[in-house]
């Protein structure tokens, strides 16, 4: 393993911020941390990079404990939101910046220079002043210069998270490729899970103070552990439910669906968005409230508060039977 | 020519010098001035009279940057990083910032070394202003990683 954090835990404010969070990341791989707003996935950023101490639990970088080697000795590269470029130089000396500082000769810096800000879709930029820049072009220059030292990790803290959706989904792709093509090894820090299911090799997600789960996309996609980790994935509708004969009784009435738990048992059913209309063999039924146009389907909106999506756009008032065709017990 | 006030946290004006703007924007101000007091040894290095100073306030930031030119050859001598409130213009011609103590000092070969801490700690601040500085600090300090 590249990098390993075991077991972290850290108060904040006297209430438990991080209860024992590890993970690892291994060579080339890109690492997601997801959770909401104060989550701890900022801290656990800092404490990775030496900013912040944790109160127990270990940062181990190629087998080695960094406790108490300073931020500046790690050899780790940080990008943020805010972009922290220098106003006062252009994008040629902001992204020489940390090379000067390791001495660099001048030739290498040039040379380094050149194809970094390359590989960030800027090459014409070298003598543009950075305070001419737009936001989506700062942050490009952000992140030449975290890529130019040859960082053996770096670190991305909601690095996009002050650009407006549009340009956000366009950099997010951009971002991937550029992270796969450096084989820099990342962890990638975000609230938002499209941006997390488009960049990560590994999401790990946090939920108060710990790990609840981690995986690559499709495997967190397909098995979320729980009901929080598919609500805040918004994988459809997560709904109370205790085990009957044959199914599960939820407050929209009973759900047939095979399960080997014990008849009375607490769960929590997971009811995927997909679902059509149908005369017989309904999984429930509701009224509709609204209908919006989702371009390849319609989100249906039932007035019992459920949501799922069809083909073709029903009557608001309508009354439904559907069936439901991805559904399961978590 | 503008002049720069430094306040101490109650707002008293502790320093006041003059610096000639080479760029502003609403977010910063970017200013040279000349080191105005006699040689005096600090860190590693000698500060000079008439070193040049580069400094760049931000409107918006909890921290201040003088970048260091030697007077005699201009190379820079290193960075000294201010926390404090957020620079703010006076007059048109003069701005000022509340200063928090706390101080990043950084070498040419990226070596940070924090100053001021104990000063800071005993500084009467509620708890919003204390997270800013201490936040700002951690910003410089990502700033100035030569990695």
């Amino acid at each position: 393993m590249l990098l390993e954090v075991s077991n972290l835990c850290k108060t904040y404010e006297s209430q438990p911020l991080l209860k024992g969070v590890s993970f690892s990341i291994s060579a080339g791989e890109t690492v997601c941390l997801l959770g909401a707003s104060g989550s701890g996935k900022s801290t656990i950023l800092r404490i990775v990079a030496g900013l912040e101490t944790a109160e127990s639990g270990e940062v181990r970088w190629h087998g080695k404990n960094m406790a108490g080697v300073p931020t500046h000795h790690r050899n780790f590269g940080l990008m943020f939101q805010d972009y922290a470029l220098f106003p006062h130089l252009n994008v040629f000396e902001n992204v020489a910046f940390g090379l000067r500082m390791q001495g660099w000769g001048e030739q290498d810096i040039r040379q380094r220079v050149t194809d970094v800000v390359g590989q960030v879709n800027l090459p014409a930029f070298e003598k543009r002043r950075v305070t001419e820049l737009s936001g989506g072009e700062q942050q490009r220059v952000a992140l030449a210069r975290a890529l130019a030292p040859l960082p053996g990790l770096l670190m991305l803290d909601e690095p996009l998270g002050a650009l407006d959706r549009g340009l956000r989904e366009h950099l997010i792709g951009e971002l991937r490729g550029i992270l796969l093509r450096s084989g820099i090894p990342a962890i990638y820090v975000t609230h938002d899970q499209e941006e997390a299911f488009t960049i990560a090799d590994k999401i790990i997600l946090l939920h108060d103070g710990q790990v609840t789960q981690a995986g690559s996309a499709p495997e967190v996609f397909a098995k979320p552990a729980n009901g929080w980790v598919a609500s805040f994935l918004g994988l459809g509708n997560v709904v109370s439910a205790r085990v009957a004969a044959g199914g599960v009784l939820t407050p929209f009435g009973f759900v047939e669906i095979k399960t080997d738990l014990r008849i009375g048992q607490s769960v929590t059913l997971l009811l995927r968005p997909q679902a059509e209309v149908v005369q017989s063999g309904a999984t429930l039924t509701g009224k509709v409230a609204d209908v919006l146009f989702r371009g390849q389907e319609f989100r249906v909106e039932l007035e019992n508060g459920l949501y799922f999506t069809l083909a073709s756009s029903p009557r608001v008032g309508q009354q439904l039977a559907l069936k439901v065709l991805h559904m399961e017990i978590l | 020519m503008i002049s720069v006030r430094k306040r101490d946290e109650t707002g008293r004006v502790t320093w006041e010098y003059t610096g000639v703007v080479l760029d502003h924007t609403p977010d910063f101000i970017l200013l040279e001035a000349r080191f105005n007091r006699a040689d005096m040894p600090f860190q590693n290095i000698t500060l000079k009279q008439n070193d040049r100073f580069v400094e760049t306030f931000y409107t918006a930031r909890w921290y201040n940057i003088f970048e260091i030119h030697d007077r005699d050859d201009d190379r820079i001598k290193g960075w000294y990083c201010n926390v404090g409130h957020p620079a703010v213009w006076d007059a048109p011609d003069a701005i000022s910032y509340i200063d928090l103590a706390l101080d990043l000092w950084v070498t040419p070969h990226g070596e940070q070394t924090v100053l001021d801490e104990d000063e800071f700690a005993v500084l009467i601040l509620d708890d919003v202003v204390r997270a800013q500085a201490l936040s700002a600090l951690i910003e410089l300090q990502i700033m100035f990683k030569p990695k």
